[in-house]
């Protein structure tokens, strides 16, 4: 009796399943999960096209070749760069994989599927051709050679004009010095500051070159003052924390002996003082006291939020300030990058993948309505005379939908502000960040001691130096 | 038996052997032994595409390793707790069940329960347990008392084995039991004739009779303690508290890092050690066997 | 007596009582909360891993634990099913990868370890060790080989490419030979003296024997399948092939609201298959009864 029902009760989900089974089975959805080829229909077209375009393409001999784009993301312009790629070679066909559609993968498993997945391909002598680096671990792929030095790829293809580019992005972007990523989009890291109340304090500092502990002392200066209530507001107490152990990274962090030294009691007195500084009113973790504060975290994203942050402050005269440089990082601004693609070292092509890199990177009008700087100098200026003539809307503040018109004065500065970005603002190995900010929001929330915060973190930053 | 005949028949197992033996050995070969060698070839190379041999320099580096022996300790201190207490419990409690119960049935079927629950969910219930805003601290707030932050201190140990228990103790006992009713009925009537009591019964019959499958359980004990990486990685991501950071963090670890290199040279010095311990145990059951037949 | 008799008994069925009970609660768990509504565990649930403000109060703030639902509902069920258009495609996916697997192991490891347990040959232990060792390995220490051994064969992306390596797992081999090999010699030799070849005494009486094993490996084989989560997540690139046990995962940390139901309906054939095999271990134990 029993084993008659079990039966029927599988017959009946096998049933069920089965019909909606071979309902899916049939079609590649392209939906959220899984990897997605967008490449079916390039061919159609480009033999509509018709003509032939062999110029600028290193080392073509005219068969047919496919160049793998693996990306984590879904994104517009990687498509549409695709087809007008394939439209002027038809003999090469861009096979679009992506991991994930926007936001759709919440538990991150995705990610997780992208990663294993590429580093398994790489690490076998396969994988993509191209391959955007932006949540994988580029360091230890080029230091396993996995990746091309593009560099040197630049210097033999006489096409490649690198003035064209932002150089000091593509420089800075990578820490050895040969390039092997290109970030196709960045954004500028600095400070507004009421230039006016700090002219008056009189209080000297070089944003240059200051450091974590010079910055703090200037804040707590200007705070004597009275002009505002705080030096600075943080959008969030974990990019303090960030910026605090960034800044005092070499004492806390020994890379090279293996040592971790969250414990010698100086972390502890860092955290200890973030309490005073918000007591003291030197910083505070409160967004709603930005209008109160000498200083205030910007994004510079675009020559119009250039010039919106300015013209929405509630500063008097406000302007643009260089945050303080953590230990080893050089005199000058932070950028962070978007977009960042590398080529296979095993990859079968090359020399097309690095001309189609190419092209993503001069693409002029897809980069320049892009929500962040382009790498490349003409999509800039593309950028700008945008603004010009277009004005930027008010993202915020009273004037919500208004637009605000832009003239050549305002963007007087921002060409060397760009050229002073020598900095990646978040260049802290990944797991020691993830370990620090694990950890210290029970302090911050009170249900913890700092003792007990700074040894766990101890305890863990060692495990991970030292294996 | 004479000599001849016994040769005969060692020669004639040979070929029939690998008829028995051919489908599995191919699949096997293919998919697990050809793998496993080149896993281990790796280990000797340096990272490079390549792979120029470097001998045992891996090896050096990982022993060096100072997270790599806190992993060794750890696994060992887990092992040496964990396994030795699910075999008595489980053992304990197949005997018991062997035997006419009120509700033998059901109680069977609930303490093998916990193998169906998948991953998942006992990492969702494990967490609202344990969790520094958790049940458990819930009911220690009622008492009183402080919040532990039972993942995060030296009770991790203690939670690990719990889970391990939990789980395993219906996976032992399926073992048991089935090794328990091979044992022909028989043997405990002609001892109770022969005026054996209980004890005597347990450990001359049951337990000898036992041996094969004692060997095995003891085995997979050991193998599905590694198993308990998966609940520990969702509860405590890649770099868990000390006590509870593992062989197979380490290995993860190596592997976000694309070092396969060391991954595979400190898994050759785990199953190095295992072969050793294995070895052991087969000398053991052998010498069983050979008394049985 | 007869009265004393039985009160160990009661006695030992209470403790073993309370035992089960302390087993079975995460599943009860699981299940009860299945049929509340989302808001309800959201509710309850949402503190998990969050560290609230000591100074609003937070020092007060717990998980809520609840056994039995405030509201009684379906939602959770009607929601994985019906609107989430994956599930059922999910589980056939995770059915048709392993059925094939538990039912292939079960015959290739049968096989070998009769070979293992029975006939003698040269390097037998030595090679079993090999098949031992292989249990011991992690799946990152042979996923870059396996990936290659999978690509070179052109399974990449199939079903096969998870479902081969299953068939010829070495723990089938492992459990079927401890349990073959303490059937007592006896009988084979029987057997071998009536003109039985090795196949007669495997098929006519080993292999009846040994179902006891079988049994427990079966189940054992497809909890431990049902489970995995490393191979599809490398091997299977199209989602649509993806089994449950991907999904399961993803759920509980996107959506816990509907995790529960997702989670029982998961369960679910375990449970039956267990039910199922269970018969066959009393099975066993007439036959070893019936054995003189």
């Amino acid at each position: 009796m029993r084993r008659a029902l079990t039966l029927l009760i599988c017959c009946l989900f096998i049933f069920a399943a089965g019909c909606s089974g071979t309902g899916n089975k049939g079609m590649v959805k392209p939906d959220a999960e899984g990897k997605h080829a967008a490449g079916a229909d390039s061919s159609d077209q480009a033999n509509k096209q018709g003509k032939m375009n062999p110029n600028g393409m290193a080392g073509s001999d005219g068969k047919p070749k496919t160049i793998t784009f693996s990306t984590y993301h879904y994104n517009a312009y990687y498509e549409q760069a695709k087809r007008e790629y394939e439209a002027k070679h038809p003999d090469i066909t861009i096979n679009l994989e992506y991991a994930a559609k926007d936001d759709s993968d919440l538990s991150g498993q995705a990610l997780e599927k992208f990663r294993q997945t590429t580093s398994t391909e790489l690490l076998t002598g396969k994988g993509p051709d191209l391959i955007e680096m932006d949540w994988l671990p580029a360091d230890k792929y080029i230091g396993r050679k996995l990746l091309v030095n593009l560099s040197s790829m630049m210097e033999q293809d006489s096409s490649f004009k690198k003035e064209q580019y932002f150089q000091n992005i593509l420089d800075h972007a990578n820490p050895d010095g040969s390039i092997y990523t290109i970030p196709l989009h960045f954004s500028l890291q600095a400070l507004l500051g009421d230039k006016e109340a700090i002219e008056r304090s009189n209080v000297s500092f070089n944003d240059t070159t200051w450091n974590w502990n010079q910055f703090t002392d200037v804040l707590k200066q200007l705070v004597q003052k009275g002009d505002y209530e705080y030096g600075y507001a943080y959008k969030a107490q974990l990019s303090f924390i960030y910026d605090m152990v960034r800044g005092n990274y070499s004492r806390l962090v020994d890379a090279e002996n293996r040592k971790a030294n969250f414990d010698n009691g100086l972390f502890v007195q860092l955290l200890e003082q973030t309490k005073t500084m918000e007591e003291q009113k030197i910083a505070s973790f409160n967004y709603r006291n930005f209008k109160k504060s000498y200083f205030i975290p910007v994004d510079i994203n675009s020559p119009g939020s250039y010039v919106s942050n300015l013209k929405h402050s509630n500063f008097g005269k406000p302007a643009y300030y260089l945050e303080s440089k953590g230990d080893g990082q050089q005199p000058g601004g932070f950028f962070s990058t978007y977009d960042n693609l590398a080529v296979n070292a095993n990859s079968t092509v090359k020399a097309e993948a690095w001309d189609f890199l190419k092209f993503l990177m001069s693409g002029d009008e897809e980069l320049s309505t892009a929500q962040f700087f382009p790498i490349s100098k003409a999509a800039y200026e593309k950028q700008v005379s945008h603004v010009l003539k277009d004005g930027v809307n008010a993202e915020t503040g009273k004037n919500q939908n208004e637009t605000i018109r832009v003239t050549e004065t305002d963007l007087q500065g921002l060409d060397a502000f760009i050229a002073k970005a020598v900095n990646m603002k978040s260049d802290m190995p990944g797991e020691i960040q993830k370990i620090v900010f694990d950890e210290t929001p029970a302090f911050f929330s009170g249900q913890k001691s700092p003792d007990a915060v700074a040894k766990l973190i101890q305890n863990k930053i060692t495990t991970y130096l030292n294996e | 038996m004479n000599r001849k005949r016994l040769r005969g028949w060692i020669r004639k197992d040979g070929i029939k052997a690998l008829w028995f033996l051919a489908p599995s050995l191919i699949g096997f070969a293919c998919f697990y032994i050809i793998p496993f060698i080149m896993g281990i070839y790796e280990s000797f190379t340096d990272g490079s595409l390549g792979g120029e041999f470097v001998g045992f320099d891996n090896y050096k580096e990982v022993l060096s390793s100072s997270s790599f022996r806190k992993a060794s300790v750890n696994m060992l201190i887990f092992t040496g707790i964990g396994v030795p207490l699910v075999i008595v419990l489980s053992l304990a409690l197949a005997l018991l069940l062997n035997r006419p119960l009120f509700m033998r049935n059901w109680l069977r079927t609930s303490f093998i329960m916990p193998l169906v629950v998948p991953v998942a969910s006992i990492v969702m219930i494990w967490q609202i347990l344990f969790d520094w805003n958790g049940t458990l601290n819930a009911w220690l707030h009622h008492f009183h008392k402080e919040r532990i932050d039972w993942m995060q201190s030296d009770w991790s140990m203690g939670v690990i084995i719990l889970m391990y228990l939990w789980k395993n103790i219906g996976y032992n006992m399926i073992l048991f039991l089935a090794g328990l009713q091979s044992i022909p009925k028989d043997y405990y009537e002609t001892a109770r004739v022969e005026g054996a009591g209980r004890v005597r019964q347990l450990f001359h019959i049951t337990l000898m009779y036992l041996t094969p499958t004692m060997f095995f359980v003891v085995l997979i004990s050991i193998i599905n303690s590694f198993k308990v990486f998966r609940e520990t990685y969702l509860l405590a991501g890649d770099y868990p508290y000390d006590r509870i950071y593992m062989m197979q963090h380490y290995m993860n670890n190596m592997f976000s890092s694309l070092d396969i290199q060391k991954l595979t040279a400190a898994a050759a010095l785990m199953v190095g050690f295992i072969v050793i311990l294995v070895s052991g145990l087969l000398s053991v059951e052998r010498r069983f066997r050979e008394n049985l037949e | 007596m007869k009265n004393i008799q039985w009160i160990p008994k009661v006695v030992l069925t209470l403790l073993l009582g309370l035992l089960a009970v302390v087993m079975l609660v995460p599943i009860v768990l699981t299940f009860t909360n299945s049929l509340m509504t989302e808001q309800e565990i959201g509710r309850n649930y949402d503190l998990l891993g969050q560290m609230i403000d000591v100074e609003q109060g937070g020092k007060d703030a717990f998980v809520n634990l609840k056994l039995i639902p405030d509201w009684l509902s379906f939602g959770q069920y009607a929601e994985v099913l019906v609107l989430t258009s994956k599930f059922l495609g999910m589980f056939w996916n995770s059915v048709a990868l392993v059925v094939p697997i538990v039912a292939g192991q079960a015959v290739v490891a049968s096989l070998a370890a009769y070979a293992f347990a029975k006939l003698r040959f040269f390097g037998r232990d030595k090679l079993f060790m090999l098949y031992l060792l292989t249990m011991l390995m992690p799946f990152q220490v042979t996923l870059v080989p396996n990936y290659i051994v999978i690509d070179k064969l052109g399974l990449m992306n199939h079903a096969s490419a998870i479902i081969l390596p299953g068939i010829f797992g070495a723990f089938g081999v492992f459990m079927m030979r401890q349990f073959m090999a303490h059937i007592p010699g006896a009988y084979s030799e029987a057997a071998m003296m009536d003109g039985g070849g090795a196949w007669v005494i495997f098929w006519r009486i080993i292999l009846p024997l040994a179902k006891p094993g079988l049994a427990a490996l079966a189940v054992l084989l497809f909890v431990d399948y049902w489970n995995m989560i490393e191979q599809p997540l490398i091997f299977l690139q199209d989602a649509y092939k993806q089994p449950l046990s991907l999904y399961l995962a993803q759920i509980n940390k996107e959506a816990r609201g509907i995790g529960f139901a997702a989670s029982t309906l998961y369960m679910a054939p375990m449970v039956l298959l267990f039910l199922y095999a269970e018969s066959y271990f009393i099975e066993g134990i007439q036959l070893s009864g019936i054995k003189g």
